[in-house]
């Protein structure tokens, strides 16, 4: 049975585009990355094992794919182009001051997080994954994956001052 | 008994839900007489919620040209379904166009997100709880958490007595009590089980209210492993003599739809389940 992924895809792409935008901070290249992981996944949809979560793949062939790139740029030498740095932080939306506030304190502890632990962040808490399918994306142990983890959400904790006095 | 005793590591573990039942009952047993290592929790589950929200405000929207070019190559990819004929020979245009001008609406593209919110309590919920204004967790174990009306963080009245000293008494309740019946706690608030039923993996669940002061808990746990995991829970202040947060029924049907939740036990059922 052929599984069709093309609508499951098209629903994803502004998370994937999100992820992506976490890895590169960069608007362009976070478009191509989308794109290019997005193809590689139509052209490798046999390899997606339906029941199995689609989204989790679909990070890992984003991710790969950067990885991949990443190490490309550098043995050629070329540089990021990091100009037109796309903030991720959103800034519409009419809630309340009080509220818009806390969520710019909040972006802002996150855009400051080193990439790893920001990425991490986000698979956890913002796509649901759980430790071990988040450390299946990412390719590392499940405790790289907590300590990480544990790590941006103290940063995050301290950044909108709410520490519980503990922590280390 | 130290704080120090856990470390940050497994106190989030503990607060998303992925702490192994046997250190999670550690935990629980300890949270009732240490505020500081349930502050501690609840910065996690506090930072989770945060984490999220934040992310979810920051969705930027995906350019017109990258979607109209994926979803030109899924067109082209996606030809009329798989007879056993290789897929490269004829493939039809793609009805770009009909798509890729507003992009929003085309058909299908709801379908994952509408699974994921069945799939997931929180997104569920988190809407409703921004316009209901009800305190609201979705966590494992008893690492509740309340986040108020007012905003992120603020919490409900009451509901840090819930998550501190109730975890275990309500728990001798769901693992012996009959569905129907009100129970008083020791420590103050009662607790009633609504109904028993198995989720999707033959997980048997109960569905609880728990009352206390002008708070109430409208929640699931399910039994893993012998100890019963809060899987659900929604707070909001109730009226008097009512302990259910009305608010919360919408979040809870929800989630129940999310888990796969089988009808309800008959009490000769649920009796044999709960003594297994």
């Amino acid at each position: 049975m052929t599984s069709n992924i093309g609508p499951d895809l098209v629903a994803l792409l502004p998370r994937l585009r999100r992820y992506a935008l976490s890895l590169t901070r960069d608007g362009g290249l976070a478009d191509d990355l989308v794109q290019g992981a997005c193809e590689k996944a139509l052209a490798g949809a046999r390899s997606w094992t339906p029941g199995t979560r689609f989204d989790a793949w679909m990070f890992r062939i984003l991710r790969n794919l950067w990885i991949d790139g990443l190490r490309r740029r550098r043995t050629e030498g070329i540089q990021d182009h990091m100009d037109d740095h796309e903030d991720i932080v959103g800034t519409d939306g009419n809630r309340e001051t009080e509220m818009k506030l806390m969520f710019a304190d909040v972006a802002r502890a996150i855009d400051d997080l080193p990439t790893d632990q920001r990425e991490v962040l986000l698979l956890t808490c913002a796509e649901d994954l759980s430790y071990r399918e988040a450390a299946e994306v990412l390719g590392v142990p499940i405790g790289t994956v907590m300590s990480r983890l544990a790590r941006a959400r103290r940063r995050l904790s301290e950044a909108t001052g709410a520490e519980p006095g503990m922590g280390n | 008994m130290s704080t120090n005793r856990f470390d940050d590591e497994t106190l989030m573990a503990y607060a998303d839900g992925e702490l192994d039942a046997e250190t999670s009952a550690e935990v629980a047993a300890a949270i009732g007489g240490d505020p500081m290592l349930a502050a501690r929790i609840s910065a996690f589950t506090r930072s989770r919620i945060l984490a999220k929200r934040a992310f979810e405000e920051a969705v930027p929207p995906v350019p017109d040209a990258l979607r109209a070019a994926i979803e030109a190559r899924i067109a082209a990819m996606a030809a009329p379904v798989p007879e056993p004929v290789p897929d490269l020979v004829t493939a039809p245009e793609p009805p770009a166009e009909a798509r890729g001008g507003t992009g929003v609406g085309a058909p299908g593209v709801v379908s994952l997100e509408a699974a994921r919110q069945r799939r997931r309590g929180l997104s569920a919920f988190a809407p409703i709880a921004m316009a209901a204004s009800i305190a609201a967790v979705v966590a494992g174990g008893l690492g509740w958490y309340a986040g108020g009306s007012g905003g992120i963080g603020a919490t409900a009245p009451g509901a840090d007595m819930i998550a501190l000293g109730a975890g275990p008494a309500i728990t001798e309740v769901l693992g012996a009590a009959a569905s129907g019946a009100d129970t008083a706690l020791p420590g103050g608030g009662r607790v009633r089980v609504v109904a028993t039923f198995e989720d999707a993996e033959q997980r048997l669940c109960r569905e609880f209210e728990y009352g206390r002061g002008d708070t109430g808990v409208i929640a699931v746990a399910c039994r893993q492993q012998a100890a019963w995991q809060v899987v659900f829970a929604a707070a909001g202040p109730t009226t008097e003599g009512d302990f259910v947060p009305a608010s919360g029924m919408e979040a809870l049907d929800a989630y129940l739809s999310g888990i796969g939740a089988g009808t309800p036990l008959e009490p000769g059922a649920e009796k044999a389940a709960l003594s297994r």
